[in-house]
């Protein structure tokens, strides 16, 4: 094992298509993530998180190319390994789970077949020690009537249960990082309350570190130590998760965050960022939230922000102004009596 | 319409919806003869110019009882009034003549509009089906149009060219096409992001206030619930378990079920909480005697699995202020939030 | 039944950009121009317009393609080539006519079947069995029996056996877009069963029905060939393409040319009506689009 962090992503940038018709949905992504640590990557609909999780396990969708950076996993670079080698890393070091597993699993198989053969394919393991290491990766995540869950298809279980055996099947062979993308949102609350602290137990007693991959800043709250927020394919901003939901310094994080309901904001105006995701990014010479942004200055509009350390080592943010204005951007919220006493600074 | 354009006084003495031991049964799957309730002796009532959340997860009911409240199907048991007309037949005069009134906003934008129609064309579909005969007003269409944010460029548009956002803001436009008095929100802003669901939850607040609106807002989503209602029930495999002011609910909720549900949701204040209802809810129509959360329970279990959860289903108990919950132990449920914090 | 079949303002560009992309709907789509072009032309695009619509010339009977008739002639000495091309209207005619009858008969029931469900819905489904049931050619021959022989009762006995087809394709999309949110929403608008079925119901179930549509237009090219060549559809001196090649069987050994080329035109006709109907498939099959 090499010092350092378990993951370290740098200036990904991922394509589809050429020409005219390229679009490059991931724009020079860096990240990292230490051992043991669980990283979140936050966003809305289109800002490339998902993308981000599949370029990791190297499974893009078809058309779309990694064009330029590096993924840096223990020392070796994903991102220009042969998928052979790419395919004993993945399933047995790096694992996935999805936000749909009854899509993510294979309607006519039990889940026994499939688990198993996971277990066969990465670890050295034979007959009655693969059905044995099966079971003992059930028991642990904590999956009642283990038998009767081996035994059945997907379809007879329910979406918590199959979530479950999901998790199970990543954890099988152990891996390093656990990539999981939004993996309680299809689940009804209480269920995606217990997969959510199935996760947190087992991260915590086996030490893997995750990427977790979701819109809800409330499951980033959970789950993360630390949050990288995208937009349009870009960093916005990386900070300590209760940092971040404490006092954002991307105007694109403020607006998010001032955007969740909140009891300290009932029945008053939530903050609106105006306009929408611009569809092409690629072709936009500055900063990517221009069009959004409420304190946008001239050089906003023709140089990109590059992430850069404000204030604390730990807070990387992509904005021109980061670090210079100490007032709150205006996103239409309704500030509400207590917040003007409380300085305009604190979020949380 | 100049009439109704006004929200109109609220009369103390009737609710603007009553819905009384409401039902509806369906065939169980695989056994011919039994039934599943989807839904069970509901009851409530919203006020004029009140918002109602009802709060539940897959397999309450909250669903069929939104079918029900909108005559897309027929409730088998109890009654459904409007205004003090009972209006629970859907194809009833009263019902359609109530139609006008009773508007509906549903959970998938791009889906509720037809691909093919404009947004005029989506907009003016209420008035020509409830006006007919009558030549659309055109700026009728414009106004409504700039009342929920959108502007005269997107009258031509269709669905797939709008956002989500755009699109709910269409949907929401039709809904108030007919100066509607009592809207049904059902779940408006899942499928939206964060920063558009702001913008919906921040509209609607707008249009309640200016027109007096009503509104029944569907959700599973507490934090949106608990910022745009007044009162919140709470629906378990088809039943109300409990029925409070939104501020009593959140503070002080009296049953174990509705305790678990706001100690799951994850908050960005806190994070999520304890996991307190453990388990799958059971199978459809498996609950035959009994307290339907009590195969769930927790707070079964720290009392020593009292005998009486599995005799009898514990009724809707009203304590005071209105608050409604049917535990047979409602006294003994803690305030979750602290307990949860340490 | 126009305001039926009628592309939709939007999806002209839509049709267009898909099949520049695949070749062979391409070809197809060339073949139908170019088919539809000479259909409307009729006798004008014929080398010979006269002996095209039944002229005979005897003089020239039976005579090998060649410089002046470049398909030869038959053994009335008409040109073939000019037969062929006059008969293009008989055959895209009747097979416009019967597919649109067909959908006129059957998208409507289909709609209101799948829609409505309940009683209504096995009642019309259960009489699209029956007509399914019933051989189409033992159908023709009732109706040809009772009607008398002719191009138009051939084309009723082929609508006739042909609208279920649309029927259960018509119901089908009915069931699914019943559950659709947009016509669930119209419902709680107040909106009227008609009005959703002939508004929201039929203008979204048309994608599928255009592909069908083109496909059997095709289909019922060959279906009024065979009608024709056992005697149940066109009628000498009329040209038709099956019943050309019904008349040149007899001399397929030594004038090979007099049935071969009218088969070959009924061969190209179908063939690129189904290459045209496959491409829009891909491309407006509800499926494939956002």
């Amino acid at each position: 094992m090499t010092e350092g962090p378990l993951l370290r992503v740098r200036d990904l940038a991922v394509e589809f298509g050429t020409g005219a018709a390229m679009t490059r949905p991931l724009d020079g992504i860096s990240f990292e993530v230490g051992r043991g640590e669980v990283v979140g990557i936050v966003g809305e609909t289109g800002c490339g998180k998902t993308l981000t999780g599949l370029s990791i396990l190297g499974i893009l969708p078809a058309g779309a190319v990694i064009s330029r950076g590096s993924i840096d996993f223990d020392g070796v670079d994903l991102a220009s390994l042969p998928s052979r080698e790419l395919e004993r890393i993945r399933g047995r070091r790096i694992a996935m789970v999805f936000q749909n597993p009854a899509t993510a699993l294979n309607p006519v198989f039990t889940i026994r077949t499939q688990i198993e053969h996971v277990v066969r394919r990465h670890l050295e393991l034979s007959g009655r020690d693969i059905r044995d290491h099966v079971r003992e990766t059930l028991v642990s995540v904590g999956l009642p009537e283990t038998e009767r869950v081996l035994r059945s298809y997907p379809h007879q279980l329910s979406g918590g249960m199959l979530q479950r055996a999901m998790i199970a099947m990543a954890l099988s062979c152990g891996p390093e990082l656990l990539i999981a993308d939004e993996p309680t949102t299809a689940l009804d609350v209480t269920i995606g309350a217990q997969v959510l602290d199935l996760l947190r137990r087992l991260q915590e007693s086996r030490g893997f570190s995750v990427v977790f991959v979701t819109h809800d800043l409330g499951v980033v709250r959970t789950v993360t130590d630390r949050v990288v927020v995208l937009y349009a394919g870009r960093v916005a901003e990386e900070a300590p998760t209760t940092d971040l939901l404490r006092a954002p310094l991307h105007p694109y994080s403020e607006g998010l965050i001032g955007a969740v309901p909140r009891p300290d904001r009932r029945g008053r105006a939530l903050a609106m960022i105006p306009g929408s995701v611009p569809t092409d990014p690629a072709r936009i010479a500055g900063c990517v939230f221009v069009d959004r942004c409420p304190i946008v200055i001239d050089r906003c509009r023709v140089e990109r922000p590059l992430v850069r350390p404000v204030g604390a080592a730990d807070r990387l943010v992509a904005c021109h102004l980061a670090g210079e204005r100490t007032r709150r951007v205006d996103f239409g919220a309704d500030p509400g009596p207590e917040s003007s006493a409380a300085g305009g600074g604190a979020y949380l | 319409m100049s009439a109704s354009t006004t929200p109109s006084v609220p009369a103390p003495a009737s609710p603007l919806l009553r819905v009384t031991g409401l039902g509806r049964d369906f065939p169980a799957p695989g056994r011919s003869g039994s039934v599943v309730h989807a839904v069970a002796d509901v009851a409530f009532e919203v006020r004029e110019g009140e918002v109602l959340g009802v709060v539940g997860e897959s397999g309450s009911g909250k669903t069929t009882l939104v079918r029900c409240l909108l005559g897309l199907i027929s409730p088998t048991a109890g009654r459904i009034e409007f205004a003090g007309v009972n209006i629970t037949a859907p194809a009833g005069p009263e019902r359609r003549r109530s139609r006008r009134d009773l508007q509906v906003v549903f959970q998938d934008p791009v889906g509720s509009l037809d691909p093919r129609l404009s947004v005029r064309d989506l907009v003016a579909e209420p008035l020509q089906t409830h006006e007919p005969g009558i030549a659309i007003d055109e700026a009728r269409i414009l106004s409504l149009l700039e009342e929920v944010g959108l502007a005269r460029i997107h009258l031509k548009r269709r669905a797939h060219e709008l956002s989500g956002g755009q699109c709910q803001r269409v949907a929401i436009a039709r809904a108030l096409a007919l100066r509607p008095r009592l809207v049904v929100l059902d779940e408006p802003t899942s499928s939206l992001d964060v920063s558009v669901q702001a913008q919906i939850l921040n509209l609607l607040s707008d249009l309640r206030q200016r027109h007096g609106l009503s509104y029944i807002l569907v959700s599973h989503d507490l934090s949106v619930v608990r910022h745009l209602t007044d009162r919140v029930a709470v629906m378990y495999l088809g039943r109300i378990v409990e029925e409070a002011t939104t501020d009593d609910l959140f503070a002080a909720s009296r049953h174990p079920y509705a305790r678990a549900l706001l100690a799951a949701a994850p908050s960005v204040e806190r994070g999520a909480g304890a996991v307190l209802a453990r388990g799958d809810p059971p199978r459809e129509g498996a609950v035959e005697a009994g307290c339907p959360f009590r195969s769930r329970c927790w707070l079964r279990e720290q009392l020593g699995q009292p005998e009486i959860c599995d005799r009898s289903a514990p009724p809707l108990v009203e304590a005071p202020e209105g608050h409604r919950a049917a535990c047979h132990f409602s006294d003994h449920v803690m305030d979750p939030v602290q307990e949860v914090k340490s | 039944m126009s305001s039926l079949t009628a592309p939709v303002p939007g999806r002209l560009a839509q049709w267009r950009a898909a099949l520049s992309m695949d070749p062979l709907a391409l070809a197809g789509l060339v073949v139908v121009v170019f088919l539809t072009i000479i259909a409307i032309l009729g006798p004008a695009a014929a080398p010979y317009p006269e002996q095209g619509i039944g002229t005979a010339n005897v003089a020239e009977a039976a005579s090998a393609p060649g410089p002046t008739h470049l398909l030869g002639t038959d053994q009335l000495g008409r040109d073939v080539l000019s037969r062929i091309i006059v008969g293009t209207r008989s055959a895209l005619g009747i097979s416009v006519a019967v597919v649109a009858l067909a959908i006129a008969i059957g998208v409507p029931l289909g709609a209101i079947a799948g829609y409505r469900r309940g009683r209504l819905d096995a009642v019309i489904m259960r009489s699209t069995d029956l007509a399914l049931a019933f051989p189409p050619l033992l159908l023709a021959m009732a109706i040809v029996a009772a009607l008398g022989p002719g191009l138009e009762h051939a084309a009723i006995a082929l609508a006739i056996s042909w609208w279920p087809w649309y029927a259960r394709l018509a119901r089908s999309t009915a069931v699914s877009l019943r559950e659709r949110p947009f016509v669930e929403a119209a419902r709680a608008i107040g909106v009227s069963d008609r009005r959703i079925i002939l508004r929201h119901i039929i203008p979204n179930s048309l994608s599928p029905i255009i592909v069908q549509a083109t496909v059997d237009v095709g289909t019922v090219i060959l279906a009024a060939g065979s009608l024709a060549f056992i005697g149940l559809g066109a009628r000498a001196p009329q040209a038709d393409w099956g019943l050309m090649v019904a008349e040149g069987r007899t001399v397929i050994l030594d004038q090979w040319w007099i049935p071969t080329f009218p088969g070959l035109a009924i061969f190209i006709a179908v063939l690129a009506f189904n290459l045209l109907g496959d491409g829009l498939r891909d491309r407006l099959d509800p499926r494939h689009r956002r």
